[in-house]
């Protein structure tokens, strides 16, 4: 049920295919470790983010000591169904924009930002995730997406 | 209500996601239409909001997936035999814990309370005079390490009255190490209740021994071991106070005198004869 939203959570933090799989493993590996601990059922895709923003976070921070590379270079595969071939480029060129500036985002904003605008997250989980409180959620979101807008309309 | 602008920025972000009242809504309306900055930067997080939701999402198919749950399943599996097997290792790990922690708090406890245990004449109370030519007068409470030192590198160690009395002794420190290696000049240096000789040579090379110590000191190392740098403990910090009485130091022409560990009244004339007559 989650493991997508996980998967893609993953795979925009880590800008790698492979990389996000194994990440995701992780992810679920810690949750089946961690499961006794979960006491509010309703809490339980706040608690596997927060794991999964900390797995990537710890990602980010090794690649940065010990750069890595993909062997395989394959295509992230963020792909939508558009009507028709020419719509379909249209679209993955916008995409390949958004994710460029995504990318170019420090990596705690841009789960901020991908956490209430990709996956949905309400503000009350975001603070679990994030480990702050709402509040703080909303002046992070507000500062998060105004920098993506910047990046976006400078790449236009 | 009037709302300015920072307050209508910080609540930007809940107004695009509906997270406002209605009053509060208005208000923020009414600004965005007579304020183009902020309508501005209300442009550019709407933008930012549709671009990340219009993205696709990647899944990585069936045969990825079964492999996870094949590892996640093998995983769960290995953890439910081995609770079968060993149901206990539950309280066995509190258990372990629990004494873990104590060990660690009776640690923190003796060290804690390991200073204030040597106080007073728990210490020995080194003090020296060290000239240019290494030539070094045990002044009071000498020890045998003391005297080790001084026989192994031809120091003469005299009593407090002696150095009063003689304050011009003949120079016979050796100019070389043990082996043959050559010196340029040595440093009593002291730190708390550590102390240790330095013998400089080469270029801004040195070695360092360390010939007093109080008894049971935790960076006691044998006699003639070679550091780099003396190894002072953590502990003089707070001992310094109660081990040394007083430090005088003196440049001279050829050198400097250190003398440590004197009371003040016990200092001044020994000081005093010094500057009369400084060791030539």
């Amino acid at each position: 049920m989650y493991r997508k939203p996980v998967f893609n959570l993953l795979l925009r933090m880590s800008g790698n295919y492979d990389r996000a799989l194994d990440l995701t493993q992780d992810v679920f590996v810690n949750a089946l470790r961690g499961w006794r601990s979960v006491r509010d059922p309703s809490r339980i895709r706040a608690w596997l983010f927060r794991i999964a923003r900390n797995v990537a976070l710890r990602n980010i921070h090794e690649e940065r000591r010990l750069p890595t590379e993909s062997l395989e270079g394959r295509d992230p595969g963020l792909r939508s169904n558009g009507v028709n071939p020419e719509e379909q480029i249209l679209q993955q060129e916008r995409e390949r924009l958004v994710e460029e500036a995504l990318r170019s985002l420090p990596p705690d904003v841009r789960l901020t930002v991908l956490l209430r605008d990709k996956e949905g997250l309400d503000y009350r989980e975001m603070a679990q995730v994030l480990g702050c409180r709402e509040g703080t959620v909303a002046s992070r979101l507000n500062r998060a997406r105004l920098l993506l807008g910047k990046k976006i309309a400078r790449m236009r | 209500m009037f709302v300015w602008c920072f307050q209508c920025r910080w609540r930007l972000s809940r107004y695009l996601d509906a997270g406002l009242s209605e009053s509060e809504i208005r208000e923020v309306d009414k600004h965005l239409v007579d304020c183009g900055r902020c309508r501005e930067e209300w442009d550019l997080q709407k933008a930012a909001k549709q671009a990340l939701q219009s993205l696709g999402a990647a899944d990585p198919g069936v045969e990825a997936w079964n492999r996870m749950e094949a590892v996640l399943s093998d995983i769960s599996s290995r953890s439910e035999e081995a609770k079968q097997a060993n149901p206990r290792s539950r309280i066995t790990a509190w258990r372990m814990a629990g004494a873990s922690g104590l060990v660690v708090a009776v640690g923190v406890l003796v060290l804690v309370l390991e200073p204030f245990a040597r106080k007073g004449p728990g210490l020995i109370k080194p003090a020296y005079a060290l000239d240019y030519g290494l030539f070094l007068e045990g002044i009071a409470g000498r020890s045998e390490r003391l005297e080790q030192f001084a026989r192994d590198y031809d120091f003469r160690v005299v009593d407090l009255a002696e150095v009063k009395r003689r304050m011009t002794l003949p120079v016979k420190a050796p100019r070389e190490l043990p082996g043959g290696l050559p010196f340029h000049s040595a440093h009593l240096l002291k730190s708390g209740c550590c102390m240790a000789v330095a013998l400089k040579y080469g270029s801004g090379r040195s070695v360092a021994y360390v010939f007093e110590q109080p008894p049971g000191h935790p960076s006691f190392f044998g006699d003639r071991k070679v550091r780099s740098s003396p190894p002072w403990c953590d502990s003089c910090k707070v001992i310094r106070d109660r081990s040394y009485q007083a430090v005088y130091w003196e440049q001279l022409d050829k050198g400097f005198v250190i003398v440590a560990n004197l009371p003040e009244t016990e200092l001044a004339p020994v000081v005093a004869a010094f500057r009369a007559a400084p060791i030539e």
